[in-house]
């Protein structure tokens, strides 16, 4: 025992516990210079950047468009993600069946695997004759409703979509299973002898108390989404004005040896992340819930 | 009636088969036994909520062994309560009554009648969170009872309260019984409770059901 | 769990409340949730394709702009130029072109295995010139089209305050110079390397460098922050880069180790004519050329903008056969129109000298010339002391051969028997035509006994060009005739009526005519005219060469 002082103890003695400083201490250094590294990463980029330099990004139209489409595909992701995360989360957490270990862990294969890879897949997967009927059914259908800007899946805005939601989906999904797991699934099988069937029990006891839950797989995978991007700069291009997100914005002016630009953006995203974040939160739950 | 014949249920560790017993109309019928001896899963097959390998359930001369839980008309009070978090105590003694479409006033009258049989109307418009053991219980008894079964299952429904609130309930138990028409089955290991509440007691020991005429 | 309670003190909190009990409370949550995020996110999708509208497509009448836009595989350091073209192509012509910009070799290593896949863009622009060799070599690359040059320089903190002054500087012994190269994974690298080696310092910059870079824009940070005193970096990027400065080391080996920047088509895109004419307009001097230009790059000397040039093209007549479908398919593929004058080589260089002498617009005298016989290109190669074609390169070999009715009546094994009494002989005009000129000087030789005077004495016809010959013996006009083996088997056909009798020169090269290709000094296609040579080389060309009687003698 770490606070069992090494003399003999005496039987009747009161017993001195020893001071709980050096435990706060120790605590607070730790967790302080985490924190101290992720400020003094800002700071280092505000070095490299102003506010005219951001100012100059957000008057390139090429930006304000990046900003744009990061945020209507992180948001399209997002909701996607948690659509296809309540239901896996939901039978996961609540039913045994064969097979279950091996799907557990083809659902975290897009956790584990380099996001080039999955973009490397992606791309192959749209090139076979299925993908590739795919990609001119869904060209047909942009077609017919008017939008013919989008010409198909791959390099195309989907393929945005279909890349962040590939990787920001497990994430959901494993956020959402944990969410199930602890939610006592006893009041879903009182609500059962009540009259209910499974789906309302779903709908009307469990799902509410996943809130939480949902709140926070939303918010992991915009913030994943966000952060996409090798699948995107494989599937989807790098195409200024067309496919071109924030990570990717970053990557190529970073890439031309404009470090200034790189920088500014990248300031945007932050800027952009913690605003999205936050507010999340505050419409989610006052707490921390990721 | 409640009628068992023969039941067998699949259970992870140790198997029941062979069980057998009858609780007759408007009777409390008692469940015995050790902690760990499968009380709770005997109820649970009963209210429909596990599997069963062999043997029948019958209600009142209805076999229910294949019946979904829901069109069993069994009301369910489980352990410790288990309430809707999320709903008020209100939407939880209506959540049978909606389901079944019940009508507005019809259901109004009913929470009302609960609520004054249980003694929870200062508690409508709370959510679970906050609720003593005490509260807690009488809210699940109102939510069980709520949609008129003729059948009652109650699982250690008193084991977590106190002496005082214990004593008040069992009072309150017996009054509900009268009051409602309902035939009980209520587990417990207290053979306290099972002196003041049965009329029929079983014991579950060693796998098997042996009922107690005393 | 305490805020789904409504007493909340927060308004919003409170509200949010009230939404969720209506959306958890009573109703299917699950419903009003699934229902509610998916008009979400139909606002959403709605919202990215109207985003799409932005920038709309400038209306032509032509069709191209309904079209998907072109997909171009840039390098990165030259994306700001090439998109500057580009809005100016758009502007234009309203054709759109996206643009995926990466470090070269990596987007070729993209490039090839999209081929595989399909995917593969339409364009690639790269600014290191060995990976347009590999992709010509591995079929990934079809046409190239040169834009500039690029040069490694020695790049130092602005102001110099090492006083650094040439690359040897940092190979001294003494010198505590830090300083770093590209690794040899990248063109810049290989290239520093050759120059040191041609300085005769590669040693001693192999010991001394501090570090060694997979990126130029990795050395160029490393420069501007301070890290390292000097580096050797592309010449383009350290200019469009601020905070270093440039030392113009004066050694030659820096002006001769350099990578060229070139845009090529690749060989899969299903729309060659669209990439090779949005190539044509990045790499005219007058248009792409300009803008790479104005920002500082060395480029070369490109062609004249136009969407549908009009080039004339001079071709002997005995090319026709074999050389036609080759300009055919050039246009179809390239999206221009070629003329081509097909005559006597005597009458084109006439032509020639007339256009000269009058003083000819560069767009009506001839682009390139392939000429029957060597001794044409060298008669207008020059002219009045200026330099009218450029180099002329050998294309193929052409015997000229004595034709017979088949099974040879009158027994014809040398010119000579062209003499005897009764056979009817046909030659080519002696100045017109080259085969006529080089009938002359053959005959005219010691080693064939100067017996042109007599063959001409005996000549039933003479003619402009060798096929009017062929046509006049299959009409059995004529019993002999002077002509290219070309000119014989410019059709299967006319081998079941004609034989071929060699005539013997005994490796004097007499009876044989040489080809040359060559382009004009003046004309403002030089490299559409490269790309027709190249297509001229090819190997179906060859075939079409061979399968007529030429010898071929061009290299790929």
């Amino acid at each position: 025992m770490p606070d069992t002082p090494p003399t003999p103890p005496s039987e009747t003695a009161p017993r001195r516990v020893r001071s709980d400083v050096p435990f706060f201490t120790v605590m607070v250094a730790i967790g302080t210079s985490y924190l101290a590294l992720i400020l003094a990463m800002l700071w280092a980029d505000w070095r490299f950047t102003s506010f005219a330099e951001i100012g100059k990004a957000l008057s390139d139209e090429a930006i304000r468009f990046s900003i744009t489409l990061s945020l209507l595909t992180c948001t399209i992701s997002a909701i996607l993600s948690v659509w296809v995360a309540v239901p896996i989360g939901y039978l996961m957490s609540r039913y045994r069946f064969p097979g279950k270990k091996l799907i557990d862990t083809v659902l975290d294969i897009p956790i584990v695997l380099p996001p080039l890879v999955i973009g490397i897949s992606l791309l192959i997967l749209f090139q076979t004759p299925a993908g590739r009927w795919m990609d001119t059914t869904f060209s047909d259908l942009m077609k017919l409703i008017g939008a013919d800007g989008i010409r198909g899946i791959t390099y195309e805005v989907p393929a945005v979509v279909l890349a962040q939601f590939t990787v920001a989906a497990a994430f959901a999904t494993r956020t959402m299973r944990v969410t199930f797991e602890q939610i006592d699934p006893r009041p879903e099988r009182v609500a059962l002898t009540l009259g209910a069937g499974h789906a309302s029990a779903f709908s009307r006891v469990a799902l509410p108390q996943a809130y939480r839950g949902m709140t926070a797989a939303f918010t992991l995978a915009w913030a994943r989404s966000l952060g996409e991007f090798g699948p995107i700069l494989i599937f989807a291009g790098t195409t200024r004005m067309k496919t071109e997100v924030l990570s990717t914005s970053v990557y190529l002016e970073f890439s031309i040896g404009n470090i200034h630009g790189a920088v500014a953006v990248s300031m945007l995203m932050v800027a952009l992340a913690m605003v999205v974040l936050l507010v999340t939160r505050l419409l989610g739950v006052g707490r921390e819930v990721v | 009636m409640i009628e068992v014949r023969n039941l067998g249920i699949a259970v992870p560790g140790f198997s029941l088969k062979g069980l057998s017993f009858t609780v007759p109309d408007n009777a409390y019928g008692i469940l015995m036994g050790p902690t760990g001896c499968g009380k709770t899963t005997l109820l649970e097959a009963v209210c429909g909520l596990r599997k069963t390998r062999q043997g029948t359930v019958t209600l009142h001369g209805r076999d229910i062994t294949r019946v979904r839980p829901g069109e069993r008309g069994i009301g369910y009070v489980p352990q410790d309560g288990a309430l809707f978090p999320t709903m008020t105590i209100r939407d939880q003694l209506a959540f049978a009554m909606q389901l079944r479409k019940w009508d507005k006033a019809k259901q109004q009258q009913r929470i009302e009648e609960l609520a004054e049989l249980l003694g929870i109307g200062h508690l409508l418009k709370r959510k679970p969170r906050g609720l003593s053991g005490g509260e807690r219980q009488r809210v699940a008894l109102g939510r069980a009872l709520a949609f008129r079964p003729e059948v009652l299952c109650l699982d250690e429904p008193l084991s977590a309260l106190d002496e005082e609130t214990r004593g008040r309930m069992i009072e309150l138990l017996k009054r509900v019984q009268r009051h409602e028409h309902v035939t009980a089955l209520h587990v417990t290991h207290s053979s306290s409770e099972a002196e003041q509440l049965g009329t029929h007691l079983f014991r579950l020991v060693n796998g098997g059901i042996q009922e107690d005429t005393a | 769990m305490n805020l789904l309670s409504p007493s909340n003190p927060q308004d919003v909190h409170r509200s949010l409340g009230l939404i969720r009990r209506r959306a958890f409370g009573a109703a299917n949550a699950a419903a009003i949730l699934a229902m509610s995020s998916a008009a979400v996110l139909v606002v959403l999708v709605v919202a990215v394709l109207t985003l799409r509208g932005e920038a709309p497509l400038i209306q032509t009448e032509d069709k191209r702009a309904d079209t998907a836009p072109l997909r171009l595989y840039c390098a990165a350091g030259v994306r700001p130029t090439v998109e500057k073209v580009l809005a100016d192509y758009e502007t234009r012509y309203g054709v759109r072109v996206e643009v995926h910009a990466h470090g070269s070799g990596t987007l070729y290593g993209q490039i090839k295995t999209e081929v595989e896949l399909g995917t593969a863009p339409d364009l690639y622009l790269t600014a290191e010139d060995s990976y347009l060799d590999q992709g010509r070599s591995d079929g990934t690359i079809a046409e190239v089209i040169p834009i500039g040059v690029q040069r490694p320089v020695l790049i130092v903190a602005p102001g110099n305050p090492r006083g650094i002054s040439s690359l040897a500087d940092l190979a001294e012994p003494a010198s505590d110079i830090d300083f770093g190269i590209a690794n040899e994974g990248a063109a810049v690298g290989k290239k520093t390397r050759a120059i040191a080696r041609d300085m005769g310092i590669l040693d001693a910059i192999e010991q001394r460098r501090k570090t060694e870079q997979e990126t130029v824009v990795a050395l160029v940070d490393a420069v501007r922050v301070g890290a390292l005193d000097a580096a050797v970096v592309w010449d383009t990027i350290a200019m469009m880069t601020d905070g270093v400065e440039i030392i113009e080391d004066p050694h030659p080996a820096f002006r001769e180790h350099v990578s060229r920047i070139g845009i090529a088509v690749v060989a899969t895109t299903e729309r060659p004519t669209e990439a090779l004419r949005l190539a044509r307009f990045l790499s005219a001097r007058d248009a792409g050329l300009a803008m790479f230009e104005s920002d500082g790059f060395e480029v070369v000397d490109g062609d004249v903008w136009e969407e549908d040039p009009r080039i004339v093209l001079y071709c002997g007549s005995m090319f026709r056969a074999v050389f036609e479908d080759t300009i055919a398919e050039f246009c179809e593929r390239e999206g221009v129109t070629i003329d081509p004058q097909w005559a006597g080589c005597g009458k084109l260089v006439a032509q020639m000298t007339a256009l000269l002498e009058s003083g000819v617009e560069p767009d009506r005298f001839p682009s390139a010339y392939l000429a029957c016989d060597v001794q044409f290109y060298d008669s207008i190669h020059e002219y009045s002391g200026q330099r009218i074609f450029g180099e002329g390169t050998i294309v193929s070999e052409n015997d000229i051969v004595i034709a017979v009715a088949k099974g040879n009546p009158h027994d014809i094994r040398t010119p000579e028997d062209l003499l005897q009494p009764g056979v009817r002989v046909g030659v080519c005009h002696p100045t017109e035509s080259a085969l006529g000129t080089l009938t002359r000087q053959m005959l005219s030789s010691e080693r064939f006994n100067n017996i042109y005077g007599r063959v001409q004495a005996q000549k039933s016809v003479e003619v402009d060009v060798g096929p009017t010959l062929v046509s006049q013996i299959l009409a059995g006009g004529l019993d002999a005739v002077i002509v290219y083996r070309s000119n014989v088997m410019s059709s299967a056909a006319n081998l079941d009526e004609l034989e071929v009798v060699e005539i013997q020169d005994g490796e004097s090269g007499l009876a044989r005519a040489v080809q040359p290709w060559s382009i004009a000094e003046m004309s403002e296609h030089k490299q559409l005219m490269e790309r027709l040579f190249l297509a001229l080389r090819s190997e179906e060309s060859r075939q079409r060469f061979e399968s007529a009687g030429f010898h071929w003698r061009a290299s790929r």
